[in-house]
């Protein structure tokens, strides 16, 4: 090796690097694939790769990837197309590729194209020597993909060395050559056998050639192919001295001028053949030679450009899709079919709607006769101060459609026709014609919302929804308590006749499965829940009620029997995925309790029982006539009580406006404007508050809309925080609401020395923020977010609400007060020294969020897959978390220790008129339930134990600071880490508590 | 068939595009130029008989607006390259051209039913896969393109949904060729028939210039 210039030979075999050139279409596929099909799953994935020999002059081919390359190729391919298998691993998340080795993986690739080798199966299919292996972050938040290639190539501890190289063209003229191709080319003048053929050639031709198709276009060098192939004949065939064609093309054609021939020399290598040898490799594309990879750069691809004009729908589905990678596989394309006809479109129809809209239901018709009112405004989640004077279903398209382009809504005018009320001669018609009207939307509808508000306009629906067998769900909003359920199935029919007339004389008392039909909501009486005063509901509990009347549809759906499906029973066990399907839930907001009920259809229904279903089916709009205009003639009919809600009504009439001076002048602020944000703010009005302020440091984005009640289209782009203030004054013009785009300084999140003073800045002001406010909302998207909104809020002894979201579970607390003072120490140095376990009332302290915490809070977020860091929440989950933190925030405000007020558990009598006051409550959407508990605040607490506390009034903000670089000094001062410690020695298994609660906004 | 009026009939538009991909092929035209095919538009996996569309995809272009781009490699042949030991990672034997900065446009010919002529769509994406900007595109066009852009009024470019493939494509607005086509075609004294099968070469040769497509001269001429 004297001479190792270019021209000079012998020389070290240098190669001309293999490059990927990769269609977005690829990108968007293995999105999708990754989305629809993976879900967490990040193993490999076989792909296929298309190798070209080169084919224009100045550039080499590239080696494509395809939209076609996740699916096996379906034929093998041609000369332009040579199919190459390799592999993909797509990681969850961007630290999951930062971290993969790289090194490591080459190797691993590269020792699988040893053993091809060494198994004899490159001599079938010379393909696998070209091997390739693509490493991938898809990130489906942003459409965008990082990703590199790499075409191992095996180093052995032997080098090639290049014996000679000119253009075959020179060559081939003087001797009759033959090729051994992996693919098999034509030339006149010589023949053309395949690899494995070798055997049998050896000794039959003069002069063999080894030729592979060389996608390179460097006279002075061969494509990177050639290595392998090179290793393949040395190791497999012994043959230590190559002779090499490369072969090109030009315009399809066999480029002789190009193409190359040469002699290469490979002294036999060692220690290959050892089965636990892991050979070295080279090949990533982009890295320079000599340097390692920990210098490669990912590529990165934005997939925005691709598809804007569906991105958006399917940006809105995408958290329907996220909930299949661990919980259950929404039926997307049966809910985006599904027709439904909501009746109603006041305070239930608006959140219903929306809350629709997010379950990926695109078909809506929304029948209503009310004109939006300024009253409405901060009850009726969607209308805004233009709307006052306009009929609701006018107001409401726009709307709905602000919040997803996708939806298609009708709006109709029109009364329902209620029994017992007769109608004058001349309106005669224009009832009937609102009849045959109802009549049709029910026929042309899959289900049905019942959402009236009054209790006899939901007669004719229900009758309407029993005869024609459609899903019917009823919700009912008392003034603190309430009703949701769904309607049983229509009658089946008991004989075999297909006969009209038999039919409907042979209506069974099962339905068409033979289960025994489920009640309506005329069956028993719920009338008496209906609240006499209209808006007089606790603002929170709307919320609360279509957040479930939303999850019993979707799951009635998903059900297989779907409306026949039998009534569950809370504490059964269910095997359907998303949870129990009962038939009715009860519940109340100041009880805190919730009860699943079972009621089967009634013989003596005025609305679905077999005589009154006869009697329509024979009749027909007569039948309803008549009891439109005879008040009598259905109690007759079916021999009940009057239909007519009972005048003695239940009374919680409570005072919640008797001090609605005192809730004006609070000043809440809500950390987070995000589905918890959105909704708590506009329940705190609809309460009375108008003093607020909303911090969040993020904006508003195509998937936000559906979801987070306040924001439409116009926002896309904005910084929720100023989005919403317009939002807040639509709805409520006496509001005085502030916004603040601020990110909250998060332990676990460590800051550079250039952040330092910003983040320093925003402690401060968070500080300030808390201490001029009287209520803080803790509604961020991590755990750790909280952590000093927990702290500053226990020094200052605000009262702090947190509602947090897992799947499908949910919990909203008040944080407990901070210290009292112990003794008589009066002075402020004292005070810091003397803080008591109890607070200001001498009660013991409530727990905060992290009270049972047994590990500092730290950074959860980078380290998930996307469905974890994406709020993969059942769709009305927030809903119900919202509402119920408002009234919990409400009744905390009215109970006369305030903040110092004891944790209460259901079932305890409480002697506060507004009901009663939990510590914390957790429900879950999938079993039904609803539980307080109680905890008082922990001496290891990370956040508001009185060590943690003293340090923190001590050393203030540098304190503070400390902790968001080391989180886990936390543990030290908390004396969590001798806590563990002393665990590990006397073995104990500590659990930690699973992170359910955390979401992240997309 | 083709019209006097400078537009084109389907029949017309499929028959000079079968003559387009014949005579691409007899003459010389630039080396780094793939072929053009026609693609057959498929309804329900069943190719159609009648409806397609010309493609003429993976044309490699420098940044530096030349169709042919001669990549530099950087020269990294290691002179002092006498370190014996066997066990040295041959990094150095894998040498990386750097093409980062190539281009690959495809363009599309299809019929354009309202306007009843023919109308060029592309696009353009790096080697990594990204899709080009409408300015990376005119950064990448020759002076000569960027001039016919700026001062012509039939061509503006703009970015509309391709119509076999459905996602977005550039796209040269076809409200003008009809009366520029009728003005070209005037000239040609050639029968209907034979004017058809001129039209897309004559048009080609219009259009190509405004994104920087070399189509050879012998295209157009009688062979």
């Amino acid at each position: 090796m004297a001479d190792a210039g270019a021209a000079g030979f012998p020389r070290e075999l240098q190669v001309q690097a293999i490059e990927c050139l990769a269609d977005v279409g690829f990108w968007d596929a293995l999105r999708r694939h990754k989305l629809d099909v993976l879900g967490t799953d990040d193993s490999p994935i076989p792909i296929t790769g298309y190798y070209t020999p080169r084919q224009f002059r100045p550039l080499p081919s590239f080696f494509n990837l395809r939209s076609g390359s996740l699916v096996p190729p379906h034929n093998a391919g041609d000369r332009n197309n040579c199919p190459i298998a390799g592999s993909l691993v797509n990681t969850n998340n961007m630290r999951g590729f930062q971290n993969l080795d790289r090194d490591q993986v080459l190797k691993a690739e590269a020792k699988k194209i040893l053993h091809d080798i060494m198994s004899g199966r490159v001599d079938e299919d010379p393909a696998l020597l070209l091997r390739f292996f693509v490493i991938s972050f898809a990130d489906l938040k942003n459409w965008k993909v990082y990703y590199n290639v790499a075409f191992p190539s095996l180093v052995l501890n032997s080098r090639i060395t290049l014996l000679s190289l000119q253009p075959a063209s020179r060559v081939l003229t003087k001797e009759e050559v033959m090729f051994l191709c992996t693919y098999i080319t034509s030339d006149s003048s010589a023949s053309v056998r395949q690899l494995k053929d070798w055997k049998t050639c050896q000794g039959n031709y003069q002069s063999l050639l080894f030729g592979f198709y060389d996608h390179g276009c460097r006279s002075d060098r061969p494509g990177g192919a050639i290595i392998n192939y090179i290793a393949f004949l040395s190791i497999r065939w012994k043959i230590e001295k190559v002779r090499f064609f490369c072969y090109r093309e030009f315009k399809g054609k066999p480029d002789l001028e190009q193409s190359l021939i040469g002699e290469a020399s490979f002294p036999p290598p060692y220690d290959w053949d050892d089965p636990e040898h892991v050979p070295d490799a080279i090949g990533w594309e982009g890295v320079e030679p000599g340097k390692g990879t920990e210098e490669m750069k990912p590529k990165e691809i934005d997939l925005q450009s691709m598809n804007p004009a569906s991105q958006d729908e399917e940006k809105q589905l995408m958290h329907l899709k996220l909930m299949g990678w661990r919980h259950f596989p929404v039926n997307i394309e049966k809910l985006s079919c599904v027709r439904v006809l909501l009746l109603g479109a006041g305070t239930l129809g608006c959140e219903i709607a929306r809350l629709l809209m997010t379950w990926g239901v695109r078909k809506l018709t929304v029948v209503d006769n009310g004109i939006v009112a300024t009253s409405d405004l901060a009850k009726q989640s969607l209308y805004i101060d233009k709307d006052c004077g306009v009929p609701r279903v006018t107001a409401i398209v726009p709307h709905l459609k602000a919040r997803c382009p996708a939806v298609e809504v009708e709006g109709i005018q029109m009364e329902i026709p209620v029994p017992g009320h007769p109608v004058s001669p001349s309106k005669m018609a224009s009832v009937l014609d609102d009849c045959k009207h109802l009549q049709t939307l029910v026929a042309a509808n899959d289900a049905v919302f019942l959402l009236t508000d009054t209790w006899e306009s939901r007669w004719l629906p229900t009758l309407l929804c029993a005869s024609e067998n459609k899903i019917a769900v009823t919700a009912v909003l008392g003034c603190d308590s309430y009703l949701v359920m769904r309607h049983g199935a229509g009658p089946g029919t008991s004989g075999g006749t297909d006969e009209v007339t038999a039919q409907i004389e042979n209506l069974s008392t099962e339905d068409a499965l033979g289960h025994h039909r489920l009640g309506c909501c005329f069956c028993n009486d719920a009338a008496f829940l209906f609240n006499p005063v209209p808006n007089g509901t606790l603002p929170g509990l709307t919320s609360v009620v279509s957040g479930k009347a939303v999850e019993l549809f979707a799951r009635m759906l998903h059900h297989p029997d779907e409306i026949h499906a039998p009534g569950d029973i809370a504490g059964m066990e269910t095997e359907h995925q998303l949870g129990l399907l009962p038939h009715q839930l009860r519940g109340s907001l100041p009880k805190c309790v919730l009860s699943m009920e079972l009621g089967n259809s009634s013989g003596n229904c005025t609305a679905c029982s077999i005589a009154v279903l006869s009697e329509y089916r024979r009749r027909g709009l007569d039948f309803v006539m008549q009891a439109i205009n005879y008040p009598t003639y259905l109690k007759d009919l079916a021999g009940i009580s009057d239909l007519k809600r009972p005048d003695t009504c239940p009374k919680m009439l409570t005072n919640v406006s008797a001090n609605s001076d005192k809730i004006s002048d609070v000043r809440c602020l809500l950390l987070g404007a995000g589905t918890l944000g959105c909704d708590v703010a506009r329940i705190l009005m609809d309460y009375g508050v108008r003093k607020l302020t909303v911090v969040d440091s993020g904006r508003v984005v195509v998937s936000n809309l559906a979801r987070q009640s306040l924001y439409t289209s116009d926002d896309r782009g904005a910084p929720k925080a100023t989005a919403i203030l317009r939002h807040l004054v639509e709805r409520c013009p006496s509001v005085d609401a502030q916004g603040i785009q601020m990110e909250i300084p998060m332990p676990g999140h460590p800051v550079s020395p250039s952040e330092a003073a910003s983040v320093l800045q925003d402690c401060k002001r968070l500080k300030e923020l808390v201490a001029s406010h009287d209520a803080i909302f803790f509604l961020t998207d991590t755990r750790e977010s909280r952590w000093l909104p927990t702290l500053l809020c226990t020094n200052e002894n605000k009262i702090a609400i947190t509602a947090a979201l897992g799947y499908d579970s949910y919990l909203v607390m008040r944080h407990g007060a901070g210290p009292g003072i112990s003794c008589e120490a009066s002075n402020v140095a004292a005070a810091m020294d003397k803080m008591s376990t109890k607070d200001a009332f001498g009660h013991q302290r409530l727990g905060c969020y992290f009270c049972s915490d047994v590990v500092a809070p730290v950074d959860s977020v980078s380290n998930r897959t996307l469905d974890q860091q994406c709020t993969v929440t059942r769709p009305g989950l927030a809903s119900i978390a919202s509402g119920h933190a408002a009234d919990l925030f409400a009744r905390m405000l009215h109970h006369p220790d305030g903040i110092h007020a004891p944790g209460e558990i259901a079932g305890a009598s409480s002697g506060h008129p507004l009901g009663l006051l939990p510590h914390q409550m957790r429900g879950s959407l999938s079993q039904y339930n609803l539980l307080t508990l109680l905890g008082y605040s922990s001496s290891n607490c990370t956040a508001c134990s009185n060590v943690v506390l003293s340090e923190y009034r001590r050393r203030g903000m540098d304190f503070v600071m400390q902790v968001i670089n080391e989180p886990t000094y936390l543990e030290d001062i908390t004396g969590l880490t001798e806590l563990m410690k002393s665990a590990a020695c006397s073995k104990v298994e500590w659990v930690a508590e699973t992170d359910e609660d955390d979401f992240i906004e997309i | 068939m083709g019209g006097g009026d400078g537009t084109l009939s389907l029949n017309g538009f499929n028959a000079s595009a079968t003559a387009l991909v014949k005579r691409w092929k007899e003459i010389e035209v630039d080396d780094s130029l793939p072929d053009w095919t026609w693609r057959p538009c498929s309804t329900m996996g069943t190719p159609s008989e009648v409806e397609g569309y010309l493609a003429l995809e993976g044309v490699y272009r420098g940044c530096g607006g030349s169709q042919v781009c001669v990549v530099s490699l950087p020269e990294q042949i290691d002179e002092n390259n006498d370190s014996d030991g066997a066990d040295v990672v041959a990094n150095d034997t894998w040498v990386q051209s750097s093409s980062g900065n190539v281009h690959v446009y495809d363009f599309h010919i299809v019929y354009s039913y309202s306007y009843k002529v023919p109308v060029l769509y592309f696009q353009g994406h790096r080697s990594d896969g990204q899709l080009l900007t409408l300015d990376e595109i005119k950064q990448g066009l020759p002076s000569n393109s960027l001039k016919v852009l700026s001062e012509s009024k039939w061509t503006f470019i703009t970015q509309e949904e391709h119509p076999h493939l459905s996602r977005p494509w550039f796209t040269l607005h076809p409200c003008a060729t009809g009366d520029w086509m009728k003005l070209l075609l005037e000239e040609s004294k050639a029968a209907y028939e034979e004017q058809s099968l001129r039209y897309l070469p004559a048009w080609l040769s219009v259009v190509g210039q405004a994104v920087g497509l070399k189509i050879p001269l012998e295209l157009h001429c009688k062979p």
